[in-house]
């Protein structure tokens, strides 16, 4: 059945922490990002497709977050002033990693061991790293409605404001996304 | 399966289908063997990718907490406070190359009006403005001078040691006498 909204109620209580946080109470700042890390790692991870870097890139969004939280003149667009910043540190560290021509080899791409022992506790972990890397392998137009539905359960409406697309657009893509990883781990979990 | 029922387990497995729509999935369900494999196959790889996600992704949080705390957040510094910053740097900036300029350096010390200034390296030697002043002694004078009366004395500053050497002509004597006096 069709839930409620998170905006109706989420998204507003975190306007009047968003408000203290542009009069600099930096107590507020803390809350914000418990309350919102999740959600915006899996924006993150979303364009990276990787968890290295998450971290800094994190670190570094909330940081703007708090400098420029002063700018920020339509409160009820919070989340997406706070996609937006998160979105361009991820897509500076790609760009920045695409000039380098990075080497480093994601731990997500290590291929599982197809001939690993049948421990029980191996084995979901194995799994859980082949999904990973699964998901890190979708184009990016996928990857990341697919993380954010997966991450934090938001509405396709939620997820379309965010991108900037509309809920069918987000369905669609939710659709393809799904397929594509059915595709990928077809006999492998 | 056809688009619309694999359409249909997405909204499902997202919590987007509505009342009707759920009806018309549970039918087709019922109906489809395949359908129902897909459904179980994606709630299973949908369960999969969120622990995934979790363990990956969010699963660092917690190390990320410690740098949460308040005092973590950097000082936020207005344009307004930018630019009285800047402000004041150029102005300490000017005054500091003020009080530079004002600074004695080396043989740019000055000496006093009617000094014979000497430099022992080239041997040269310049004359302060108002050479040769005659000026009274009294009394309690230089030591071995003589007591009174009028005398031309000329000062000899010697820029290497500091040194102000004071020639006393006396006009009856006919001779002079020094003293040294150190700056």
């Amino acid at each position: 059945m069709r839930r409620p909204e998170l905006a109706e109620f989420d998204i507003d209580a975190q306007q009047p922490v968003i408000e203290a946080i542009r009069q600099g109470d930096s107590y507020a700042m803390t809350e914000f990002v418990r309350h919102n890390e999740r959600w915006v790692r899996g924006v993150i991870f979303g364009i990276l497709g990787r968890t290295s870097d998450l971290d800094d890139v994190v670190q570094r969004v909330w940081i703007q977050v708090w400098r420029e939280a002063r700018r920020l003149e339509d409160l009820s667009r919070w989340r997406h002033w706070v996609y937006r910043i998160a979105r361009n540190a991820a897509t500076d560290v790609l760009r920045r990693r695409r000039r380098e021509k990075d080497a480093i080899v994601r731990k997500a791409d290590t291929p599982a061991d197809p001939g690993s022992p049948a421990d029980a506790r191996l084995a979901g972990r194995e799994q859980e790293q082949l999904v990973l890397e699964s998901i890190a392998a979708l184009p990016e137009i996928y990857r990341e409605p697919f993380v954010l539905k997966h991450m934090e359960d938001l509405s396709y409406k939620e997820i379309g404001e965010l991108l900037g697309l509309p809920s069918d657009t987000v369905e669609t893509r939710l659709v393809r996304a799904r397929r594509l990883l059915r595709e990928q781990l077809a006999g492998k979990v | 399966m056809d688009e619309r029922t694999e359409n249909l387990i997405t909204r499902r497995l997202d919590g987007e289908i509505t009342e009707a729509e759920s009806l018309e999935l549970d039918k087709l369900l019922i109906r489809s063997p395949e359908a129902r494999a897909y459904l179980d196959e994606q709630e299973r790889l949908s369960r999969l990718a969120r622990q995934s996600l979790e363990t990956a992704v969010v699963a660092r949080d917690e190390e990320k907490r410690p740098s949460l705390a308040p005092a973590a957040w950097p000082a936020r510094v207005s344009r307004w406070q930018r630019f009285m910053r800047s402000v004041v740097a150029v102005a300490a900036v000017f005054v500091l190359a003020a009080v530079v300029a004002t600074l004695p350096v080396g043989k740019s010390r000055s000496a006093d009006p009617g000094t014979l200034v000497v430099d022992r390296g080239t041997g040269a030697a310049r004359q302060v403005e108002q050479p040769m002043d005659t000026v009274p002694v009294s009394d309690g004078g230089w030591p071995g001078l003589p007591r009174a009366g009028r005398h031309q004395v000329i000062g000899v500053y010697d820029d290497e040691t500091g040194s102000l050497y004071l020639l006393e002509m006396s006009p009856r004597t006919d001779r002079s006498t020094e003293e040294v006096r150190d700056f």
